[in-house]
């Protein structure tokens, strides 16, 4: 146990001062711990739905786009502060997440894939369309960065805080989520429904409340994106980073927190590092993927990582030995 | 109110083939109620449509004196009917006490609030949620493999383990299909012992399914005889081996 509480301490003053060491390498590699953090987000959100509810999703850099698209719009139209329209992205992208689960989740497996991934279509077409209120393929530039007590944030540290304050909120409320009732309901609906229905749980809930939930994070990432980026547009929301995310969670290892912020550390960070073989980068990463895939494929930090008892050491103090 | 369940000429069909034809059956309060029959002879089909996965086609199936014929099966869960399976359904890569957890009401009701912002006080509730499930754990006897994993247990434990998990459900009336299946003379004895135990100490209705004629003979307090989906007969130990259509449906009739 202490061992675990130096490892996790030592982790999180490298986290603090990160910043001090990176800026003064170049910009670039800020940018690309942000990205980090940006995707660590979302693969924990879409980890609630694919890992724990195991609906398999193919769409959710459309709720990462609905989530920016709000936090921008909200922004530059309605003058909100950012630490308004954060939230305000978050539940607007949630209750999508509610409205498309509702008809879908009748669906299973590859159908549901093919009719999340066609929503994510739709929704991309209605920011590149919709030119009166999304300017379409122009974008919305201009949207404000956030400011703290009159201090507005300018450079990449600020927003490296940030988002790291954003990523340990993230983390800490699905874990939450995740290690109680309602996450065993949803591995019990992950492993079987009509045995779920059995023991009394009603799987289509739990289908709902998840892609809420994951939805709901993917919102607060797309908020976050906007006002870093400070430019929105319909090219960052596409049907690849819906699979960059997929993998991810894969990668990491589905029904895990950490794998998933580990795989999005991999999937944003690897591209970069492998720059230097230029046009070969894709494919290198594309084969590092299917070798993945035959040697390990409960992911880097797969389930076998997860706490034995759902309920935590806490419940089952003084138990049986 | 001594009928726990009641099914009124209930009849289910899929397509032309009528699974289940007419049948009336009653569970009597406080007794253990056996359903034989010969294969195919509408046996699960008969618990599909009890516990809600099957809808009858005609009839009426009544829970303490309720109609309960349009409701989920998770509505019946809350009702007060368990089951088993046939063929055992666990979660098999979950642990034993996560297998029992996730059927206890009060866990799987959980809220989202409830669950992300209080601490202390859902610590104590499921600390004594834990504790009710190891006590279920503890009356099939499988107090002591709580974090091995489900689907690693031998098949006559895993058979015990759905039981507990029915009993966590809260439940009052508990559906046994095939629960000796599997299992060693020994493991069969215990396992007569324990079904009776749960009836009598903790007042579970029992409807069971089996083949092993002389365990049903020993535990059941009344049995109904299933046939091509229609009930042939029905009382008790002693009637049933003497009636004329139990012996013609096992061994065949006489030719005429």
């Amino acid at each position: 146990m202490n061992k675990k509480a130096a490892v996790g301490s030592a982790i999180a003053i490298l986290l603090l001062i990160l910043p001090l060491f990176l800026s003064q390498i170049n910009d670039l590699w800020m940018h690309v711990v942000i990205m980090i953090g940006v995707f660590s987000i979302l693969s924990m959100g879409l980890n609630v739905i694919i890992g724990y509810a195991g609906q398999f999703a193919l769409g959710h850099a459309a709720f990462y786009g609905i989530g920016a698209y709000a936090a921008a719009l909200l922004m530059l139209h309605l003058d909100i502060s950012f630490w308004l329209a954060l939230p305000a992205a978050a539940m607007i992208a949630g209750l999508f997440g509610f409205l498309l689960a509702t008809p879908v989740i009748r669906l299973r497996g590859d159908y549901l894939g093919i009719v999340t991934l066609g929503f994510g279509e739709i929704v991309r077409l209605i920011f590149v369309n919709w030119v009166d209120v999304t300017r379409g393929p122009m974008g919305l530039p201009g949207v404000p960065a956030p400011s703290l007590f009159g201090y507005t944030f300018t450079g990449k540290t600020e927003f490296y805080y940030l988002i790291l304050v954003l990523v340990v909120i993230t983390y800490l409320v699905v874990n939450r989520i995740v290690h109680s009732g309602i996450g065993l309901s949803m591995l019990a609906t992950r492993e079987d429904e009509t045995l779920a229905a059995s023991i009394g749980i009603r799987p289509n809930k739990f289908k709902l409340l998840a892609f809420t939930v994951g939805a709901f994070f993917a919102g607060i990432a797309g908020a976050f994106w906007a006002s870093y980026i400070s430019y929105v547009s319909p090219d960052a929301f596409k049907y690849l980073d819906s699979v960059n995310i997929l993998a991810m969670v894969i990668l990491g290892g589905s029904a895990s927190l950490p794998g998933s912020i580990l795989g999005a550390a991999i999937l944003v960070a690897g591209p970069e590092l492998l720059r230097y073989v230029n046009e070969y980068r894709m494919l290198l990463l594309g084969l590092a993927i299917v070798l993945m895939m035959i040697f390990k494929p409960a992911g880097f930090w797969g389930e076998k990582h997860r706490k034995i008892n759902f309920y935590g050491s806490g419940a089952r103090k003084g138990d049986v030995k | 109110m001594d009928h726990i369940l009641e099914l009124q000429k209930v009849s289910v069909k899929f397509g032309g083939l009528v699974a289940v034809n007419q049948v009336d059956l009653t569970v009597r309060r406080g007794e253990i109620l056996s359903i034989i029959g010969p294969n195919g002879a509408g046996k699960t089909t008969l618990f599909n449509l009890m516990t809600g996965i099957y809808q009858p086609t005609s009839g009426t199936i009544l829970f303490k004196n309720k109609v309960i014929n349009k409701l989920k099966p998770y509505q019946r869960v809350d009702l007060g009917i368990a089951r088993t399976f046939q063929n055992t359904r666990l979660l098999k890569n979950m642990t034993v006490l996560e297998n029992v957890l996730v059927s206890h009401a009060q866990c799987n009701k959980e809220g989202l609030f409830e669950s992300i912002f209080s601490f202390g006080s859902i610590q104590r509730k499921r600390a004594a949620i834990v504790e009710e499930c190891i006590e279920k754990l503890a009356v099939v006897g499988l107090a002591h493999k709580l974090d091995v994993l489900a689907g690693s247990l031998p098949y006559g434990e895993q058979r015990l383990l759905e039981i507990a998990r029915g009993l966590a459900t809260g439940c009052e009336l508990l559906l046994l299909d095939e629960p000796a299946a599997g299992m060693n003379q020994a493991e069969k004895v215990q396992l007569v012992d324990k079904i009776k135990q749960l009836s009598k100490q903790y007042q579970i209705n029992i409807l069971l399914i089996e083949h092993d004629i002389a365990m049903i003979m020993e535990i059941s307090d009344r049995i109904a005889v299933l046939h091509y989906g229609q009930k042939i007969a029905e009382g008790t130990a002693a009637q049933i081996q003497n009636d004329p259509n139990v012996i013609s449906a096992y061994l065949g009739g006489e030719v005429d």
